[in-house]
């Protein structure tokens, strides 16, 4: 038997005797629970803080393989939360302040280490801390050390000259390079703590101004924001995190409900820009363009703005409504939206490239992938832009949607309010908690009775002589990724099941609509535009593409590439930089004693019985609620005082 | 002052049956007028009262002459450039005198956690101006009792008691003091010094402290320069939990318990501190209690020294078994046992992301970064901004304890929300 002591972010760490045969992942599973929060593991570190570290390619290993003198063997499993810059400021403290080493080497390296992971590294002395590693040493230990500095600068360079040059820490590690997590978590960097102080002071206008000085369409991402300033927040790390999107939701509508709220704009400067594609990148685009003084025209090819937000997400989420009004705001800073415009059918693109300085295409993912055709088959986002935009209220009797996102989840839950008499949803991954749909989507779904077929991949698919859809055959998909989370599925094809089918929906990603474009435009081998990710611009002088169609993602990238676009067609045109509006001031007072008491507050969603049609399900706070949610946060922007 | 008959009466039917305590409140203004008002019983009272005086004075004569003779040629000039001992002036011949040598010296300077800068700042800063002892408005003990007794009115139950038990031990500790070597203890020494380390540590977690280290004393972290109250080398640090609902109750203690805050930690501590030197002196070694309500020795530096506390960002100390909820006494005993190494939890990792206490202090006496003072980067109270919080505006403040995630959820939920490999430390 061997002892082993697990550390790391795994479930249930501590000593543990076992087998000499046991595996490293077999360690992992049985004896320690698993990685915690469903975390994906990055890489092992055996036998304590001067260790060998094992990849994910060496987790068959067994112990008893592995050297040590007998001793309890230290393992700590990393999770990918990972900075290999706060690493070695780690391992140099421990090696001078605990191993009290104290080679004249190590008390450089250490010193350098300090400066990288905050605001005074430079590359030069990046440089000269790797130089350092290759000096020779006193002992074993000293060697040891050095070889795994050099190790980390060799493996991870990109991302220790991204903290030195950029100032940026990815994984919101490295406290000194960002202001607070949620605000570096977002890719928008909203001043999230700013605007809840201001909402618990009831200042509702100010906090909707501020959040527009980053996201102009922060009522919509109130309702379907994707959070991921929520993943990393402070008192999520403790206890259950702050209620962001809820708060941005409530400040939102008690603006905009009393429709009094101005912004103001620029002087015009006589420059002009096109926009092709009214979604939600090409209008913040338009929202800062305009802002600064440009005249700007959007073509949009529906007959509503919104781009997937309103052909892509059913009304009982985002009803069109709340897009019309916030695109109100953007038409008063002089920007005209042309819909029902579709560029290469009504107007072509090289006409729009004569008239206008500067143009910029933003028109997204729109074609839904498939493997098949036939009456009742069809694509998800092709479904929902039917029911939403065109009044389609026909589907059949038992429905089957293929995929496990949150488009499966907005089309199982559409052919429920039509009227289907069961809903099943197929996905790839084994269970409910590994499908990539958000958690609340989930949970709404499995309570309306859509039942969940998890682990099946389609087989073969029946259709009758008129080419209707009539049943399909699932096979059992036993696994989906591999050890090193590599894309490897792996079939059963004799464990089947049947179904009868009268509709059939393919919600399995999407692919960019390129028909419009002209010759000279590269796009690369899976049809996906090329552009320099720092100036947007493609291959193209003077064409510039953003948001989904060159690289699909959630709503608040798309919107923070619009700014960042349009700042880069500000450059282009000899501009003075993008105005924001004026700077908001929010006060600072002693916080709460009882916020720890504090329990977390949901919003109120409809009942289940009454989730029959496309009204909003759900509610926005209430005015004491709000106050209470916005008093459970911890302000992390003020633990220093230095400014970012 | 406003006191009811009633707390009155209860206070002298206990004072009454102890009368050493009697004797010492004797001494004290207050009291005077009191009793004369209420007790016209007791007999012989004014007697008493002038041979007490007589006795007091004649004992500071007696100790100065004794530091005088003893120390003459201690002087300036000395031609040792180690320094390991610390100048004091000598307020009766206007000459300096040498302390003991300062042990503890080379524990504080090799540990990083205090995070020196210039080595020679901070030698001659503590040498020109010693830390203070107390503020000077509680070195007068009518000023303290009648704090105190403000107090008693608004609570319930049997809080009078602790605050009579805090009072005997700190006279007797400062009688103590004046007694320095004469206290009796046993014949036979103990002379196995790692038996006597565990039986030591058995005994003060019989006595209800969690928390125990055994350090050599810095005599920089004296209050006043006073080596008086430190004549041995070493100290052992010991700590009690402060109770969780009390502090739960703030900003308006007391209400739901009755309680007079912490009051009975600090009663419970002392005599946890006295209880273990009379176990001490009972092995054949000299051992003087300092309680938990002194300024004399200063616990936060000797228990980072001691490896049981990292420093945090109120100025409070961190525990790892009670957070920042330690309430900290100590006892100076003469064997020389092995003392315990500085340990490192990385609380600072977790402490620098969250500030809590920082941003909770209603008068803002918690600075938001490390200044440098005294030749090191310190993270030092605003302590009149404080205290005008604690005694004046909020009754026991304590706000920046009841918001410091550690005292809420313990440190082993907090060490998870830092990176994993921080807790390489502790093993």
């Amino acid at each position: 038997m061997f002892k082993v002591m697990v550390l790391g972010d795994v479930n249930c760490k501590g000593s543990y005797s076992v087998d000499g045969r046991t595996t490293l992942k077999k360690l992992l599973i049985d004896n320690a629970g698993g990685m915690k929060d469903g975390r994906k593991l990055f890489m092992i570190q055996v036998g304590g803080v001067l260790g060998t570290f094992y990849g994910l390619d060496l987790l068959n290993t067994p112990i008893e393989e592995i050297e040590n003198e007998g001793k309890e063997l230290q393992i700590l499993y990393f999770n990918d939360l990972f900075c290999p810059v706060d690493y070695v400021k780690f391992i140099m403290r421990y090696s001078i302040n605990t191993m009290k080493k104290d080679g004249k080497n190590l008390l450089e390296m250490r010193e350098i280490a300090e400066e990288l992971v905050s605001q005074e590294g430079t590359e030069d002395s990046f440089q000269k801390l790797r130089e350092l590693t290759i000096e020779p040493s006193e002992d074993f230990e000293e060697k040891r050390i050095k070889d795994i500095v050099w190790e980390m600068t060799e493996k991870y360079y990109d991302v220790f000259l991204e903290h030195v040059k950029e100032k940026r820490c990815r994984t919101t590690i490295c406290r000194r390079l960002y202001s607070a997590q949620c605000i570096n978590e977002c890719p928008a960097g909203v001043n999230i703590p700013g605007y809840i102080e201001l909402m618990e002071h009831g200042k509702v206008e100010d906090a909707y101004r501020l959040m527009k000085q980053s996201n102009p369409l922060a009522f919509i991402c109130g309702k379907i924001c994707a959070r991921p300033c929520e993943e990393r927040c402070r008192r999520g790390e403790l206890e259950q995190s702050v209620g962001v999107r809820a708060l941005k939701r409530y400040a939102s509508d008690m603006t905009l409900r009393l429709g009094e709220f101005q912004e103001n704009r620029q002087e015009e400067n006589g420059k002009s820009v096109a926009i092709i594609g009214g979604g939600p990148a090409g209008l913040t685009s338009a929202y800062y363009l305009g802002k600064s003084g440009y005249k700007v025209t959007v073509f949009e090819a529906n007959k509503v703005a919104g781009g997937m937000l309103a052909a892509g997400i059913p009304e009982y989420r985002l009803p069109q409504a709340t897009i019309d009004t916030e695109v109100k705001y953007i038409e008063r800073l002089g920007v005209e939206i042309k819909t029902g415009v579709e560029v290469g059918k009504n107007i072509d693109l090289a006409e729009i490239r004569k008239e206008y300085d500067g143009v910029l295409l933003a028109t997204g993912c729109q074609i839904g992938n498939g493997f098949a055709q036939g009456v009742g088959i069809e694509t998800a986002v092709k479904f929902l832009k039917e029911v939403k935009l065109e009044g389609r209220k026909d589907i059949g009797r038992s429905v089957l949607v293929i995929g496990g996102g949150d488009v499966a989840m907005d089309a199982a839950r559409t052919s429920l309010r039509l009227g289907a008499d069961k809903v099943f949803v197929a996905t790839l991954e084994g269970s409910i908690e590994e499908m990539p749909a958000s958690f609340e989507e989930k949970k709404e779904a499995l309570e309306e009775g859509i039942e969940f077929l998890n682990g099946y991949s389609a087989k073969d698919i029946y259709k009758t002589e008129e080419n209707k859809i009539k049943g399909i055959t699932l096979k059992r998909c036993l696994s989906v990724f591999d050890d090193q989370y590599r894309f490897v599925p792996v079939y059963d094809d004799e464990d089947t099941l049947e179904l009868e089918l009268d509709s059939l929906i393919f919600a399995i990603g999407q692919r960019p609509d390129n028909g419009y474009f002209t010759d000279e435009i590269d796009v690369d081998e899976r049809g996906w535009i090329k552009i320099n990710p720092l100036t947007f611009e493609t291959s193209v002088k003077g064409l510039f593409a953003t948001g989904d169609m060159s690289r699909p993602g959630t709503a608040i990238k798309a919107i923070s590439e619009g700014k960042k676009s349009a700042a880069a067609i500000d450059k282009y045109l000899k501009g003075n930089g993008i105005y924001t509006g004026e700077e908001v001031m929010i006060p600072e007072i002693p916080l709460n004693i009882d916020i720890w008491n504090t329990e977390k507050v949901e919003e109120g969603i409809m009942a289940v019985s009454e989730r029959i049609n496309f009204d909003e399900s759900v509610r926005t706070f209430t005015e004491e609620e709000a106050r209470c949610e916005a008093k459970r946060c911890m302000r992390c922007d003020r633990n220093s005082r230095r400014r970012y | 002052m406003k006191v009811s008959k009633e707390a009155m009466e209860r206070v002298l039917n206990t004072m009454l049956k102890d009368k050493f305590l009697k004797k010492k409140l004797e001494s004290t203004g207050i009291f005077m007028e009191i009793l004369e008002k209420m007790s016209k019983d007791i007999e012989g009272f004014q007697d008493i009262r002038e041979d007490y005086d007589k006795y007091l004075k004649d004992i500071r004569v007696r100790n100065r002459t004794k530091w005088h003779n003893e120390n003459k040629k201690a002087v300036v000039g000395r031609d040792d450039t180690k320094h390991d001992y610390m100048l004091r002036w000598d307020l009766d011949t206007c000459l300096t005198k040498a302390s003991p040598l300062n042990e503890g010296k080379s524990i504080t300077d090799s540990n990083h956690m205090y995070n020196i800068l210039n080595q020679e700042e901070m030698d001659v800063s503590y040498e020109n101006e010693p830390l203070w002892g107390e503020p000077d408005v509680w070195k007068d003990i009518n000023m303290f009792i009648t704090y105190i007794m403000q107090n008693i009115e608004d609570a319930t139950g049997d809080h009078y008691d602790y605050i009579l038990r805090i009072m005997r031990d700190r006279f007797k500790m400062d009688e103590e003091v004046h007694m320095e070597h004469d206290i009796p203890k046993a014949d036979e020494r103990e002379e196995d010094l790692v038996k006597l380390k565990v039986d030591i540590k058995t005994k003060a977690n019989e006595l209800g402290f969690g928390v125990v280290g055994f350090t050599k004393i810095d005599r920089r972290f004296l209050g006043d320069g006073n080596d008086s109250v430190a004549p041995y080398q070493n100290i052992v640090i010991l700590g009690m939990e402060m109770d969780t609902d009390q502090i739960e109750e703030m900003p308006t203690p007391g209400s739901n318990t009755g309680e007079l805050w912490v009051m009975r930690t600090y009663a419970d501590a002392g005599e946890g501190a006295h209880a273990l030197s009379d176990f001490i002196r009972s092995k054949g070694w000299g051992a003087h209690p300092r309680m938990s309500l002194d300024g004399e020795v200063k616990f936060s530096h000797h228990a980072v020294n001691a490896g049981v506390a990292n420093f945090g960002t109120s100025a409070n100390v961190l525990t790892r078994e009670y957070g920042p909820r330690a309430r900290f006494c100590a006892v100076i005993l003469e064997a020389d046992v092995e003392p315990d190494q500085p340990k490192d939890f990385n609380i600072e990792e977790f402490c620098s992301r969250c500030r809590m206490c920082q941003k909770v202090c209603p008068v803002g006496a918690i600075p938001k970064e490390a200044l440098r003072m005294r030749g090191a980067m310190r993270r030092r109270l605003n302590d009149k901004k404080c205290f005008s919080s604690m005694v004046g505006m909020n009754s026991e403040c304590g706000w920046c304890i009841k918001v410091c995630p550690l005292h809420k959820f313990g440190f082993d939920k907090a060490i998870e929300a830092i990176p994993s490999y921080y807790s390489y430390n502790l093993n």
